[in-house]
């Protein structure tokens, strides 16, 4: 491969990075509190309110049940309107972000259901405020589940944003299907899905590492402290 | 310092409505143990959860320290929980928080910082007995330690009552009485008025001073631990007692014996001692002065809040005027006495 190719390699590499981190670190900051509100809404929890849990719901299946590929398409008039550009790494991100928010909100939500009601009924009986409950208690102890929720997600828009290339988005993917196959360069789709492959495989550990370590229900052996 | 006045609490399940509470009254005076007994699905948990409105009550009124906590709500609710501590039978501590951190929560709850809610904790820590597992997590701790963080716990805020609702189920017996010593003591110490529910007889028997015993949603019987369990009026609180201090008769007993003497039958003679009549050599007294002898059949003592209770089984042999004038001697030194009924005096075991 030649050096031009590995330059190439490289921008598409770092704009896939790019895309990645901002969206699924907004889907993050929206998909969480999301999923919190549908839990503590639901049936018997700490705020129950039937109405908005089932518009949520709505909200978010819709959302999910939408092809990415259609999603990146249907929403180009928003995205120009919030990045004032429809093609590009910025408009990428702009639908990336959107498919992976009721994602992210599903996960948290299943990863909150979790947490022990017993210890939900503690806070309370402590005189904890709702707010206190979802903070002191729901979040921290959802913590390792929320971040593996989360590894998914970042895997998962790696592989989204392999279609990004269909607005201009640049990333790997993108460079995989202009050059290895429009191109017909075997050796450049070759490159481009061993990267992806190192990509998914580092994020991967490095979440269930992050995950393992926040996990203190699991007893392991440590020195006397 | 708790009254609970007709407290009704029914849910709606599919089947139609089930009444758990029906008019509970009482109240636990300051610095008491109050216990409360009951078979599960008694109602006794559902009580225990009204006091401090985990659960609220369909109707009835519940006074904790002068305040009426069911006409509370929002913020003012959250506040009264404060001086309410409660344990759990599953402990209910958060994984991922340290011992020591668990027991600052309700610190850092009621706005005090993190560095300053883990000064206070520590002590707490100290005096349940754990000052050098700070540090560890809920999964690194025993049962008895997850409880005794528990109870660090539930005394942070500073609390006048203890709500505990079956505090010792998960525990094995030995590391129930030291959860128990441990409610005892600071009972004693910090004058914390304790409710403990349970469906365990030994533990009411250890540290209560007095007992509800609850059947179907109603109290079916209220008093002092030793006057219940000694002298118990009500049918379930029979059943709970029987294995305590009102064993059943061996079978072999049983079969032998009649309602009538016959021939040569002797009378079974069933003593009770209480409190400090217990201390008095009564079957010794009795041998000496009327020439009779007594057979001890089956005996027993328990030390039900340190006061004894015994319980002794004889078969009385000698002439039945001399045992008649036994059992007059016997009832005049205040003991309980009754004549079981009469066996033959062929094939029985002499002690």
């Amino acid at each position: 491969m030649s050096a031009a190719m590995l330059g190439l390699l490289l921008d598409a590499f770092l704009e896939t990075l790019v895309m990645v981190a901002i969206s699924s670190t907004l889907a993050g900051l929206v998909g969480v509190p999301l999923g919190v509100v549908l839990v503590t809404t639901g049936h018997g929890h700490i705020r129950e309110n039937t109405v908005l849990n089932r518009v949520l719901g709505a909200v978010v299946n819709a959302g999910r049940s939408t092809p990415f590929i259609i999603l990146l398409v249907a929403i180009i008039p928003f995205t120009r309107l919030l990045v004032g550009t429809s093609i590009g790494t910025a408009a990428a991100i702009v639908p990336l972000t959107i498919a992976a928010i009721p994602f992210v909100a599903r996960l948290a939500e299943a990863a909150l259901r979790e947490v022990d009601p017993g210890l939900i009924e503690a806070a309370q009986a402590m005189g904890a405020s709702p707010m206190q409950i979802v903070m002191k208690v729901l979040v921290p102890e959802a913590l390792p589940s929320l971040v593996a929720a989360l590894t998914i997600t970042v895997v998962n828009l790696i592989s989204y944003s392999a279609m990004a290339g269909a607005v201009g988005g640049g990333g790997l993917g993108d460079l995989g299907i202009r050059y290895g196959y429009q191109r017909f360069l075997p050796e450049v789709m070759l490159a481009v899905v061993v990267v992806l492959i190192v990509l998914v495989q580092g994020v991967q550990s490095i979440g269930d590492r992050v995950a393992r370590r926040l996990n203190k229900r699991l007893v392991r052996s440590r020195p006397n402290a | 310092m708790i009254e609970i006045v007709d407290l009704t609490k029914t849910f709606h399940a599919e089947g139609g409505p089930v009444h758990v509470l029906k008019g509970v009254s009482l109240t636990i005076h300051k610095g008491e143990v109050f216990g409360v007994i009951g078979r599960s699905g008694a109602g006794k948990s559902t009580l225990v959860r009204c006091i401090n409105l985990l659960e609220r009550p369909t109707s009835g009124k519940v006074v904790v320290a002068g305040q009426e906590i069911t006409a509370l709500g929002g913020r003012a609710l959250r506040q009264a929980r404060h001086s309410i501590g409660m344990i759990f039978q599953h402990f209910n501590l958060l994984s991922s928080r340290t011992a020591l951190d668990n027991v600052a929560l309700p610190l850092e709850l009621a706005g005090r910082s993190r560095a300053d809610a883990r000064a206070a904790a520590a002590p707490l820590l100290e005096l349940v007995g754990l000052a050098n597992k700070r540090v560890r997590y809920p999964a690194e701790l025993s049962g008895g330690e997850k409880q005794r963080v528990g109870i660090a716990r539930a005394l942070a805020s500073e609390p006048a009552v203890l709500l505990c609702d079956e505090a010792t189920s998960a525990l094995d017996p030995e590391t129930t009485q030291s959860i128990l010593a441990l409610l005892q003591d600071i009972n004693r110490k910090l004058g914390l008025t304790i409710v403990l529910i349970t469906h365990e007889m030994p533990v009411i028997k250890e540290i209560c001073d007095r007992v509800a015993v609850l059947e179907h949603g109603e109290i079916a019987e209220l008093g002092p631990v030793f006057d219940v369990f000694t002298a118990p009026s009500a049918e379930v609180t029979r059943r709970f007692v029987r294995d305590l201090v009102d064993r059943a008769l061996p079978a072999h007993l049983v079969e032998r014996m009649q309602a009538q003497p016959a021939g040569t039958g002797n009378p079974v003679l069933r003593i009770v001692f209480r409190g400090p009549s217990a201390n008095t050599p009564v079957v010794a007294e009795v041998v000496r002065r009327f020439g009779i002898l007594l057979n001890i059949l089956q005996a027993q003592v328990d030390y039900i809040q340190g006061e004894p209770y015994g319980n002794i089984i004889l078969e009385a042999i000698g002439g039945a005027q001399d045992v008649a004038g036994a059992l007059e001697f016997i009832r005049s030194k205040d003991l309980k006495v009754e004549v079981l009924g009469h066996v033959g005096g062929d094939a029985r075991p002499v002690a």
